[in-house]
């Protein structure tokens, strides 16, 4: 340490000995904090429900469910192009092999007032259903976070720099959370009956990038972890699925996530978009070189 | 039990918090501020944060990074050379500081304290928090890159900068301070 270095030192605690103190707002403290983990467990059930809601729905728009405009027209048996490819085929083919995904979802800011500008979050990552081995890399709206999955076993980096947690991945959340939906939309397809219903609304683009575009809504309420207790949420969901023309596979789900007002969390919009690319890509994870193991949360 | 080992936590470091995040920030208001912001997150994350058993570690990382972000959103403390209230802490420091139990310890120490906020404020806010965690919190090179999320050259490059634009913005009270080291 030079001379230059200690002088610092000693004048940065003179300068804080000198600071502000006093007693610890706590009540205050528990307060605002009771109040935000309510409200992210109730965002996260919302978004966590409503992406295994998209999917049953996609489920739900399989061969004879939802309404092709083509078919319902006759259009469709006067050419001789391709029918709309099957929602529920896309979901089955996507979770066939690896997969890698972005997600982008603009949330509103905790406690924040109206006409504010939302929190926007992204993230990245990948999955291999056959060897449960993935990772997402989330950041961005104030959130910078990584986990790992290596078959049961999963990793989360809460913050960068932060100690890896080792913990068993959960099993009871894997239909309704949303890593469901880009970790595993076919186990979510079977665990979650029909939620809605898909209308066909088309084929644009040409050559590869040529998409089925199939539009979707439904409503439904959630129960949502609240502290010790439970909340119902109730939420509206509108959104669209493309599929690709060429190979089958899911490419991009977009969809927006209306919450009904209630006494645990105010009206809110949610924007999500999910982007599925380089199907086939082989997804390669290593375990963190050090973990703590910790209860799964 | 969580919420008792939470406050526990809370009571105990608050100042220590407190004075850091002041440091950060160069404003008691802002301090307080970004302290409760951070302690809230903390709360919400308490169990998994607990579980790593190094909860402070974690809370200098919020405050550091909180502080950077807030900075990026607002450069207006560029524009601020002292806040008001380190201005009437500095005109009324015997009286005030009497008042406040807290002891003087050279002639003039509050004049030199306003100056180091003021140099402290002029530096960016990455390099202000490489110089508090690095010299206020005693971290080595490493911790703090830990904290900050960097390389160890990073860090060693933004204290070389942070103590040359303190060097420069405040040379009179370093060889003031270092007489007294």
């Amino acid at each position: 340490m030079t001379d230059d270095e200690r002088a610092l030192s000693a004048a940065l605690h003179d300068m804080a000995e000198h600071g502000p103190s006093g007693s610890p707002p706590i009540s205050r403290l528990l307060s605002r904090g009771r109040r935000r983990r309510h409200t992210r467990s109730a965002f996260a059930c919302a978004i966590g429900v409503t992406g295994a809601g998209v999917l049953a729905a996609l489920a739900s728009a399989g061969p004879g469910a939802g309404t092709s405009a083509d078919t319902a027209s006759g259009a469709h048996g006067a050419t001789t192009r391709p029918g709309p490819v099957a929602l529920s085929l896309a979901a089955e083919r996507t979770d066939a092999g690896p997969f890698h995904f972005s997600l982008t979802s603009k949330t509103p800011e905790p406690g924040g007032k109206a006409g504010e500008p939302p929190r926007t979050g992204t993230s990245e990552g990948a999955f291999d259903p056959s060897t449960l081995h993935g990772y997402t890399r989330a950041v961005g709206g104030g959130v910078s976070a990584q986990s790992i999955r290596i078959g049961d076993t999963c990793y989360s980096q809460p913050t960068p720099g932060a100690p890896w947690l080792r913990f068993t991945c959960s099993t009871s959340a894997s239909g309704t959370s949303l890593a469901s939906l880009t970790q595993d939309p076919a186990n979510a397809l079977k665990q979650l009956e029909a939620a809605g219903r898909a209308t066909y609304a088309g084929r644009t683009g040409s050559g590869s990038g040529e998409v089925d575009t199939w539009k979707f809504t439904f409503s439904r309420n959630a129960q949502g972890s609240a502290g010790a207790g439970t909340i119902q949420i109730g939420y509206t969901v509108t959104g669209t699925a493309t599929v690709g023309v060429a190979d089958g596979h899911i490419a991009a789900i977009d969809y927006t996530v209306t919450t009904a007002p209630s006494p645990m969390i105010a009206h809110s919009v949610t924007d999500v978009s999910i982007t599925f690319s380089d199907y086939g890509a082989p997804v390669r994870v290593s375990a963190p070189a050090d973990s703590i193991g910790v209860k799964s949360p | 039990m969580t919420d008792t080992e939470y406050a526990a936590f809370v009571a105990a470091n608050w100042d220590r918090y407190l004075r850091l995040a002041y440091l950060l920030t160069g404003s008691e208001h802002a301090a307080e501020e970004l302290l409760q912001d951070c302690l809230v997150k903390l709360y919400s994350r308490w169990r998994r944060v607990a579980a790593t058993g190094d909860p402070n570690a974690y809370v200098r990382r919020m405050l550091a990074n909180g502080n950077v972000s807030r900075w990026r959103r607002s450069r207006r403390e560029h524009l601020v050379d002292v806040m008001p209230e380190a201005a009437g802490t500095a005109a009324g420091a015997g009286a005030g500081g009497a008042a406040a139990g807290r002891q003087e310890t050279w002639p003039g120490e509050r004049e030199h304290a306003v100056e180091l906020r003021r140099a402290l404020m002029r530096l960016p806010a990455g390099q202000r928090a490489v110089a508090v965690l690095r010299h206020f919190e005693d971290l080595s090179e490493k911790q703090v890159a830990e904290v900050l999320g960097c390389s160890v050259g990073t860090v060693k490059s933004q204290n070389a900068k942070a103590l040359a634009g303190l060097r420069h913005h405040l040379s009179e009270y370093i060889d003031e301070a270092r007489s007294l080291t």
